[in-house]
């Protein structure tokens, strides 16, 4: 595949990849890794600071701040991709079927897109997690309410554009039947641009699920997660302002990550995507 | 038409290369007042180039080298300022790609207007006759400065193109491609603009074409371009009389054959 | 002049955009998994009985049909009454009224900040193209983009308030407490603006008319306008959208600093269950949304004639 070949000789990319697979690695095989359980209370040996035993130090209730670093990986990385995961499928379904079947369904899918779109996202998670209430299954849920239209409307430009070629016509009139074409046909079309949008969205869905934990809005204590973490942190920031580094800097290494990846990712995808150099003026 | 002893624009071993590979080889070409050089090519030999390279606007991936002498300014060498200032009054060009050749949000009076103002240091009523009378001269009215680009045609934006150079009094217009968009009508038109130009301007002019009818028409001279090589060069009838190289000799062959019609077009009988 | 009739054929667009707006304000309350009456008395530290919730459901009209109560909720909201607060029975629309000065100061200095700074950066990116200022400047822009917004508050408010206590750590008291939150906000669309701005300035540069306004010999100057005006071009969309985003966004920032805006009203809100604070947040938010999209759409046909023109047609 050209795609995986251009992609494998972008150095930085690859790098984003090993990197992200890693993380995510240890979050499955957090409770064999973990030096500590990540939820036990030693309130003697609180603010312990950088040591053998607790390599990143302690917290507020003397938990290891590693250990609740690893699990957290669990809830927010492992929640940001279900939610990615639930999004993109919705929009697949949804997408395919608005851009295959013309007329009432189409205009009735992307009519109810366009009023969801004509809302910022971070108001409808607001309206959702509000109208829910606290707590991480809400906020996952809102998000992927705010985040399907897009996957939509993308997913069926993109099914448009291949369903008019001529190939996709021979097949349908060859009597090959419409989830055939689809398989074969239009989701290897569409698959490049849905990996390129979903990996920067991921990184944008994580920041949104930590910032509402941090708020106290999403995941609920004691189960470890970044934002919930800086939450705690913030609390105590004028003593111990060391114990905010370890869940910022996990945070934005994963999401520059994603960043950095979905740029890649476009690039191989559509090399002409960034205009050639031009002359200076 | 007696060539003066200095000539306006010399090219000497002009050679430009990509990091992979040549793109025009040793090209050399002089050319006096009042003169007409035809470029002759398909696509991909090179003409464009030539023509940016005149102008000091290559790509910046493409290394240029040999000389540009024009006037008394050394075209590949010369600072930015210097060039700025031989562009547009010594030397302008017709852009191949006439729709988006102007600032599709500004109107063209406004464009005509701080062009003149900025090259010819007039002041803005001035330089908005002087874009009126240069207009005139190619056939559009004057309300044409009140329009955008995008409500302009082609053949219009093109001729506006030729009237901000006449405005200018650039001394050498290099017209790149200038028929090649246009159907059979616009291009015998703008053909015989370029003769009535020459002939009541004394315009001396670079004609770049893949089109051996439209060159054959106006050129004094000819350079015959293939694959970034010059394959033949000199006089334009000699050439066309007795094609030397092969390549010519197909591209004369088959200029006859399909320009029976043009040529009845035309009802002009040509050397 | 054209522009008057494109700016009324679409405000005549805009009155069925809101009425669907107004009805999913309605409407998601509804969904609501718990009772609006109960959550009333629970707030009041009440214990909810059958009767009691009974009588609450009277009260505020529950009982009624569904279409009668959005009416009513309509009619209301539109004589600016957005109901009371559960927690202790104040107006909604006075307190929306109070919180969103503070709110709007916030978004606008961002928003100053967000277009001088992409401006700023699209300019030294465009002049320098390849070279270290380009290249520092992608570096950060792209930090930027990665960076939570919350963690980067945090770290400005331990530096710059509590190790070296030049500027407040939160509240409303003054222009220096509104540093601290204008750039923590502004902070992720600076990255994304200028990156906007810069891809799109970028692109301009290869276009014909730039390469023939160069084969002109015109200046830098004169050329760096025409660059600089078209690239503005296709940006001011999406600066329409982001407009909203940024009034939007602004909930977290508000909670770190604790600046007594609209976001921190709605999150407050949450936590308590209040529900009319909730609806009236997000109504409010979607008429802004739809209103400044439309602002910015006026203010790009004023710069472009073709717009001009495809708009009327």
């Amino acid at each position: 595949m050209r795609f995986w070949q251009s992609l494998q000789k972008d150095k930085a990319g690859m790098l984003c990849l090993c990197f992200l697979l890693a993380v995510i690695l240890l979050g499955l095989l957090a409770p064999l890794i973990a030096p500590h359980d990540p939820v036990s209370i030693d309130v003697r040996h609180k603010f312990s600071g950088f040591s053998a035993a607790h390599l990143l130090g302690t917290d507020h209730l003397g938990r290891d701040i590693l250990s609740r670093l690893i699990f957290g990986i669990r809830t927010s990385l492992g929640f940001s991709l279900l939610t990615m995961s639930a999004t993109v499928a919705i929009g697949i379904v949804l997408g395919m079927l608005a851009g295959f079947l013309h007329g009432k369904v189409e205009a009735l899918i992307m009519r109810f897109c366009d009023v969801m779109m004509s809302f910022p996202s971070e108001v409808m998670i607001l309206a959702i997690v509000g109208m829910l209430g606290p707590g991480l299954p809400n906020v996952v849920l809102a998000c992927v309410i705010a985040k399907w239209p897009w996957y939509t409307r993308m997913i069926r430009t993109v099914t448009r554009q291949y369903a008019d070629m001529n190939y996709i016509r021979f097949a349908r009139v060859a009597g090959y039947s419409i989830p055939y074409i689809i398989r074969k046909h239009l989701l290897p079309c569409a698959a490049g641009e849905i990996i390129v949008l979903a990996s920067l969205d991921t990184g944008s869905v994580l920041l949104m699920i930590s910032a509402l934990s941090f708020l106290g809005l999403g995941v609920q204590p004691p189960t470890p997660e970044w934002g919930m973490m800086l939450g705690e942190a913030k609390n105590i920031m004028i003593l111990y302002p060391e114990q905010m580094l370890p869940p910022g800097i996990a945070i934005l290494l994963v999401v520059a990550a994603f960043n950095f990846l979905g740029d890649s990712l476009r690039d191989a995808l559509d090399p002409w995507h960034h205009p050639a150099k031009g002359q200076t003026l | 038409m007696k060539p003066t002893p200095t000539p306006l624009l010399s090219i000497t071993g002009l050679t430009i290369s990509s990091a992979r590979q040549c793109l025009v080889s040793e090209v050399s070409v002089t050319l006096h007042k009042g003169q007409c050089l035809g470029i002759v090519g398909e696509s991909g030999s090179g003409k464009t180039l030539i023509c940016r390279a005149l102008l000091g606007l290559l790509p910046a991936n493409l290394k240029a080298s040999g000389r540009i002498v024009f006037e008394q300014t050394e075209m590949l060498t010369a600072s930015l300022e210097e060039r700025r200032r031989v562009l547009g009054t010594g030397m302008s060009i017709i852009m191949q790609q006439a729709m988006t050749a102007f600032d599709p949000l500004y109107s063209l009076g406004e464009q005509f207007g701080e062009t003149l103002q900025e090259k010819l240091g007039l002041g803005r009523e001035k330089a908005l006759d002087l874009a009126k009378e240069s207009l005139g001269k190619v056939k559009l009215p004057p309300s044409v400065l009140n329009s955008y680009p995008h409500q302009l045609s082609g053949g219009m934006l093109q001729r506006c193109m030729i009237a901000l150079s006449l405005a200018l009094r650039s001394r050498l217009l290099v017209a790149d491609e200038p028929t090649t968009a246009l159907d059979a009508k616009t291009q015998y038109e703008v053909l015989q603009r370029f003769q009535r130009l020459r002939k009541h301007d004394g315009l001396t002019l670079i004609f770049v074409s893949h089109d051996l009818g439209a060159v054959q028409l106006l050129a004094d001279s000819l350079l015959v371009m293939r694959q970034g090589q010059c394959v033949e060069q000199g006089d334009a009838t000699t050439i066309f009389n007795a094609p030397r190289h092969a390549y010519t000799q197909y591209l004369v062959r088959t200029r006859l054959a399909l320009s029976q019609g043009f040529r009845r077009m035309l009802g002009a009988s040509h050397a | 002049m054209n522009i008057k009739r494109y700016i009324l054929r679409r405000l005549l667009g805009l009155a069925p955009l809101l009425l669907a707006i107004s009805f999913f304000s309605f409407v998601i309350i509804q969904l609501s998994p718990s009772d609006p009456a109960e959550v009333a008395i629970r707030v009041n530290a009440m214990t909810p009985t059958p009767e009691l919730i009974a009588e609450m459901r009277k009260e505020m009209g529950l009982d009624k049909p569904f279409f009668e109560r959005y009416l009513t909720w309509l009619g209301h909201a539109l004589h600016g009454d957005l109901g009371k607060r559960y927690v202790d029975g104040k107006s909604v629309s006075e307190e929306l009224l109070k919180a969103l000065p503070p709110t709007l100061l916030l978004a606008a200095t961002s928003a100053v900040l967000m277009l001088t700074c992409s401006i700023v950066a699209a300019f030294v990116a465009v002049l320098f193209e390849g070279r270290w200022p380009d290249l520092l400047l992608r570096a950060l822009i792209f930090l930027g983009t990665s960076v939570p917004a919350f963690w980067a508050g945090l770290l400005f408010i331990w530096l710059f308030a509590v190790h070296l206590d030049l500027l407040p750590t939160g509240g409303l008291e003054g222009p220096s407490s509104l540093i601290l939150p204008a750039i923590t906000l502004a902070l992720p669309y600076i990255s994304a603006y200028s990156r906007l701005l810069r891809n799109s300035m970028v692109k301009t540069t290869q276009e014909h008319f730039v390469l023939y306004a160069k084969a002109l010999g015109r200046s830098r100057k004169a050329i760096l306008r025409h660059i600089f005006r078209n690239s503005l071009q296709a940006t001011v969309t999406g600066l329409g959208m982001s407009l909203p985003k940024l009034v939007a966004g602004t909930f977290v920032v508000e909670c770190i600093f604790a600046w007594p805006g609209l976001g921190r009203l709605c999150v407050t809100a949450i936590f308590n269950r209040d529900f009319p604070v909730i609806q009236a947040y997000v109504l409010l938010m979607a008429v802004l949304f739809v209103v400044s999209n439309l602002c910015m759409d006026i203010c790009a046909a004023l710069v472009d004639p073709r717009l001009r023109e495809r708009g009327l047609q």
